[in-house]
């Protein structure tokens, strides 16, 4: 049993440098899932790259039009900061429900995402909300939307040598979210459901664009557009929506779900789990309208 | 004597080193040239041995020893039947079972040999789970128990077919508890010393430690004396550390390398090979007249053992037995089985069948008031025993104060209205509220645990300086009871309780015990360490007397200082005195203390307990039917546990038994596939955290117990034994699904409540579902 080296480089040309160099190099941000996978023995790195002292990577900034959150900014500083709370309700929604605070304060954006759990937290706010990875190699930048980084259970589209650098989130018209999620106890764990919903409303209160997406009943988190699409054109009113439309969207997603049986839950309720959530996230996505 | 202590919500007499992280447990104990352990298990549930290749594992740099059966005569014992080798000779019969050990000079080192071990076995027909264990033709694990059945208990008195005959109702039902994991802080550890000359010290955890010397040396074929026993600050165990296989297997890596040898498990090992508290499946029947009264009762329970007993048997006795001590049902039947199984033994733990018992009767009493129309409180009012009552079985209840529990725990939640209110509004879609109220009793220590004696004995040291030194056999596990000694002791002496050391249970020093177990700490070890100071106290007065030439009936202690007319001194000064008179040699106490237990008769007839405690519990509910999902919201616990030494330890005892038991009503399930734990960590098996604990309303009515140290009542297990019960009545107020398995995870509850069939087997590891869901009792 060997330790892996350690590298802790403060420039990000050095970072994917190493990560190029060594083919079994993972960087390392706020260790939560890597610590674990070094003790159960499923990653095997024989070099660490730590990539917290990179200041460009941390941070959150409104630029272009877009809001860039750096992939090594914490939970905690995802929850301090306002807009993130006024623009991505969801995202911040679920950054509190990721571990406990202990976690929350090391806990990364982008190791949640690389580390591509099918319940990672992250994913389906970032999913519906319509975002996009930004990526670093040695020689280029490139950037994806998340729906094509998640390419399955613990895996990304990251090639040899990139790193995901943050985060791009459109800050178009109006646009409400909520993300909801199924744990089977109020402390921490892991969802047997998750999913968000977003919702962009114009002056008159129609629906112009939905997007939802569900966590934990697939081998990646994924969006359902059928299902948000029973929801596009129609109008909001009093903050209430046709609740035959909220069924059958919440349906759609039942549908689109393809769940396992593990240690957590069975397929079955984890199907019917899926509407009864979706259901729930609209409503409470709808309620943001009113704040 | 002055009562200034008792009664007192003092700080625990060690909280500093423990938060302070001073305290060393067995994993922290500085121990020169120790190797470290790791074992080597069986690769099926049930199997014969063919070869074990150790050679690579030899080969590992560090590795001092691998052992097998080969390296010490093969012997079976055990507490109750000869089923425990030190290492698997011949047979594996569960996953659990050690058949290799490797003691390396780093963790990693054994560990990494331990895994370079092969075992090569011929794999058997395996049985998981009771119901089927007790099938013609299932696998059998011993040829000493070719039925498979372990232990058997049966107990009868008055005339059931009579009652029965004579009830306007009958209720028949059953119900299902399941295995919990005890979820200490501290994962098991021992360190092991051989020593030349034939003798072992095995330093560890346990309740009971000088039956874990009778059998340990035993298993090691030594004298009992050969091995000196130290029992180390323990970081809880609710039960799990009573005898342990462990430590022996840790003495025999010593022997063979001539050093001493420390196992400590990771969580993940200590809970896939854990000894859960075992899942009993209970079939019940009550008969009852119109107007409430209980005439007969039976039932019948089925347990499983697992692969060999460690403290099932009494589990599975006391699940069939003790709810007669809290009600008078007239005439009573039980008949109970442990069935052996290709799982890891299963064990006692807090609440010890009694909590599993009432899981199922306590709810069955509400629908039986249902029928009858009757209050729930009024009909457990009715039937339940009064103080001064000779019990069914021959108890003598010297006090109980249930009545003024049931009274206070109604009035506190409004519980009568809120009932009906609920019921009104219950439904099983959107959110639903509930209230539940459920009893419980226990005891305070328990007579046939050892045959040669009951109670406990102390020795009081009090030095030059003042320092008092305290001796007793019944080790604290970390509930407190160290303190509640010291608190007794400050009373009965006349010093301050942080001037008391209670010294760590040593084999070679302490008095011979019974043990902590069966709540019998504070009763037992209390009771001989008040008359051990007070026989300290004795020879301190007389001394002064003699000093000051008065009559010993003379002089009075007040506030640490005795007085005798104008002549005065204070505790510490007349200590230096005395030690000073006798040329250096302490102040002695000596405590003996003899309860007027008797040993049940053949029939199971006698009073086994010094006291019984007794609670009423109320808990509600909020139950989310669309997803299953209940949250306790609020929950009162009224108990009677006589006098409250320390009401901050004794509250603290409440709220956790409480959470322990919410855990056990909601969530914690151990997954067990082909007999291997699949959830053996804390993110898959559930505890409740903060989020998923009500305030808990604690109050204590007031009580004095005539047997009890300065009129306690033990609190341990009597706190955890309503909690299911309450919770599950309050589900059905609120939706009107019984629940009869364990645990109501939202999963389950939600298919009790859409009827749907969930898609996965629901019975829990040793237990056959066996509860008619939606189905209300005949």
């Amino acid at each position: 049993m060997t330790s892996p080296a350690y590298a802790a480089p403060t420039r990000l040309d050095e970072a994917t440098e190493l990560l190029a160099g060594t083919e079994s190099a993972r960087p390392l941000a706020g260790g939560t899932d890597l610590m674990l996978h070094l003790r159960l023995g499923t990653a095997h790195p024989t070099l660490v790259v730590d990539i917290t002292g990179i200041a460009t990577i941390s941070g959150i900034e409104i630029r272009d039009g877009e809001l860039v959150i750096g992939a090594a900014t914490t939970m905690r500083q995802l929850l301090a900061h306002p807009s993130i709370h006024r623009r991505c309700a969801a995202l911040a929604q679920a950054a509190d429900r990721l571990g406990g605070q202990q976690m929350q304060a090391v806990a990364t954006l982008g190791g949640n995402l690389c580390n591509a759990s099918p319940a990672a937290e992250s994913a389906t706010p970032l999913l519906a909300l319509g975002a996009t990875a930004v990526i670093a190699g040695t020689n280029r930048q490139r950037r994806i939307p998340v729906r094509r980084f998640l390419t399955g259970p613990g895996t990304t589209a990251l090639g040899p040598g990139e790193l995901l650098t943050g985060i791009a989130i459109p800050m178009g018209p109006r646009t409400v979210s909520a993300y909801g999620r199924l744990d089977l106890r109020r402390s921490v764990d892991i969802a047997i459901v998750s999913c968000s919903v977003a919702l962009t409303v114009d002056g008159t209160g129609s629906i112009t664009a939905a997007q939802i997406a569900l966590g934990a009943v697939g081998p990646t988190p994924f969006c359902a557009p059928a299902a948000a699409a029973e929801l596009v054109g129609l109008t909001v009113e009093n903050g209430q929506l046709d609740q035959g439309a909220i069924d059958r969207a919440a349906r759609s997603c039942a549908h689109a779900a393809s769940p396992i049986d593990d240690v957590r839950a069975s397929a079955g309720y984890r199907r019917a789990m899926t509407r009864t959530m979706v259901g729930r996230t609209i409503h409470a996505a709808l309620a943001q309208l009113g704040t | 004597m002055n009562s200034s202590w008792v009664g007192r919500p003092i700080q625990q007499v060690d909280v500093q080193e423990k938060i302070s992280g001073a305290t060393r447990y067995v994993g922290d104990l500085p121990i020169g040239g120790v190797l470290h352990a790791a074992i080597v298990r069986s690769p099926v549930a049930h199997g014969r041995i063919r070869s074990i290749d150790t050679t690579d594992a030899r080969k590992v740099p560090g590795v001092r020893a691998v052992i097998t059966a080969q390296d010490r005569a093969p012997g079976f014992f055990g507490p109750h039947a000869d089923d425990w080798e030190i290492l698997a000779s011949t047979v594996v019969r569960a996953r659990s079972d050690e058949v290799a050990a490797v003691a390396a000079t780093t963790v990693e080192a054994a560990r990494q040999a331990a895994a370079l071990v092969s075992v090569a076995v011929d794999e058997l027909p395996a049985v998981f789970d009771a119901a089927a264990a007790a099938e013609p033709g299932a696998p059998v694990l011993w040829e000493h128990s070719p039925d498979n059945v372990a232990f058997k208990f049966e107990i009868e008195r008055g005339d059931v077919e009579a009652g029965f005959a004579d009830a306007d109702v009958i209720v028949e039902d059953e119900y299902t508890s399941s295995p919990i994991y005890h979820a200490y802080l501290e994962p098991i550890g021992f360190v092991c010393e051989y020593h030349r000359g034939g003798t072992y010290t095995i330093t560890g955890p346990t309740h009971i430690p000088f039956i874990a010397r009778t059998l340990y040396a035993r298993a090691l074929g030594v004298r009992p004396d050969q091995v000196h026993i130290v029992v180390p600050p323990i970081g809880g165990s609710f039960g799990a550390k009573y005898l342990m296989p462990e430590p022996l297997i840790a003495a025999v890596l010593s022997r063979v390398t001539g050093r001493p040898v420390r196992i400590v498990y990771e969580r993940e090992e200590d809970m896939a090979v854990a000894r859960f508290r075992p899942g009993l499946h209970f079939h019940h029947r009550i008969g009852v007249r119109a107007n409430g009264r209980f005439v007969a009762r039976e039932s019948t329970v089925l347990g499983a053992a697992g692969d060999r007993l460690f403290w099932s048997p009494e589990i599975l006795a006391t699940a069939v037995q003790r709810a007669d001590g809290l009600y008078d049902f007239g005439s009573v039947r039980g008949s109970g089985r442990l069935l052996y199984c290709n799982l890891s033994g299963t064990t006692a733990m807090r609440g010890f069948g009694n909590a599993e018992a009432l899981f199922g009767l306590e709810q069955m009493i509400d629908d039986i008031a249902e029928r009858l129309n009757m209050s729930p409180v009024q009909l457990r009012r009715r039937n339940a025993f009064r103080t001064g009552d000779r019990t069914t079985h021959g108890w003598l209840i010297g006090s109980t104060k249930l009545q003024q529990c049931l009274t206070r725990a109604a009035q506190a939640s409004n519980f009568t209205a809120e009932r009906a209110r609920l019921a009104r509004a219950s439904g099983r879609t959107g959110h639903r509220g509930g209230i539940g109220l459920a009893i419980g009793h226990h005891v305070s220590g328990y007579r046939p645990i050892l045959q040669a004696y009951d109670g406990s004995s102390a020795m009081l040291r009090v030095g030059m300086s003042g320092e008092v030194d305290l001796l007793v056999g019944e080790p604290d596990l970390g509930q407190g009871e160290n303190t509640i000694l010291a608190q007794l002791v400050a009373d009965h002496l006349g010093c301050r309780p942080e001037r008391v050391r209670s010294r760590r249970v040593d084999s070679t020093l302490s008095p011979d015990s019974v043990g902590t177990l069966a709540s019998r700490g504070t009763a037992m070890a209390g009771m001989a360490t008040v008359i051990a100071a007070q026989d300290a106290r004795r020879h301190l007065t007389r001394f002064a007397a003699q000093q000051w030439q008065v009559d010993p009936a003379g002089v009075r202690w007040d506030e640490g200082i005795a007085r005798a007319g104008r002549r005065s001194a204070g505790f510490d000064q007349l200590v230096e005195q005395y030690v000073a008179a006798h040329s250096g040699l302490p102040l002695l106490g000596r405590g003996v203390y003899r309860p007027k237990t008797e040993m049940p008769d053949a029939t199971k007839y006698g009073n086994p307990s010094v006291s019984y405690p007794f609670a009423a519990h109320v808990a509600r509910v909020d139950v989310d039917c669309d997803t299953g999902n209940v949250a306790v919201t609020d929950y009162w616990a009224i108990h009677d546990s006589g006098v409250i030494i320390n009401p901050s330890t004794a509250r603290g005892q409440v709220i956790g038994a409480v959470a322990q038991g919410i855990g056990w009503a909601l969530m914690e399930d151990i997954k067990v596939t082909s007999g291997q734990v699949r959830n053996p960590n804390f993110l898959d098996y559930r505890i409740p955290g903060l989020g998923d604990t009500p305030q808990v309303h604690v109050e204590f009515v007031d009580g004095y117990e005539p047997n009890g140290p300065a009129g306690a009542k033990s609190l341990a297990e009597v706190a955890i034994d309503p909690v299911t019960a309450a919770v599950c009545n309050a589900i059905h107020n609120a939706t009107g699904v019984r629940v009869r398995r364990l645990p109501c995870s939202p999963e389950y509850l939600w298919s009790l409540l859409h009827k749907t069939a969930s898609t996965r087997p629901p019975h829990p590891p040793g237990t056959k579902l066996g509860a008619r869901d939606g189905h209300h009792g005949a």
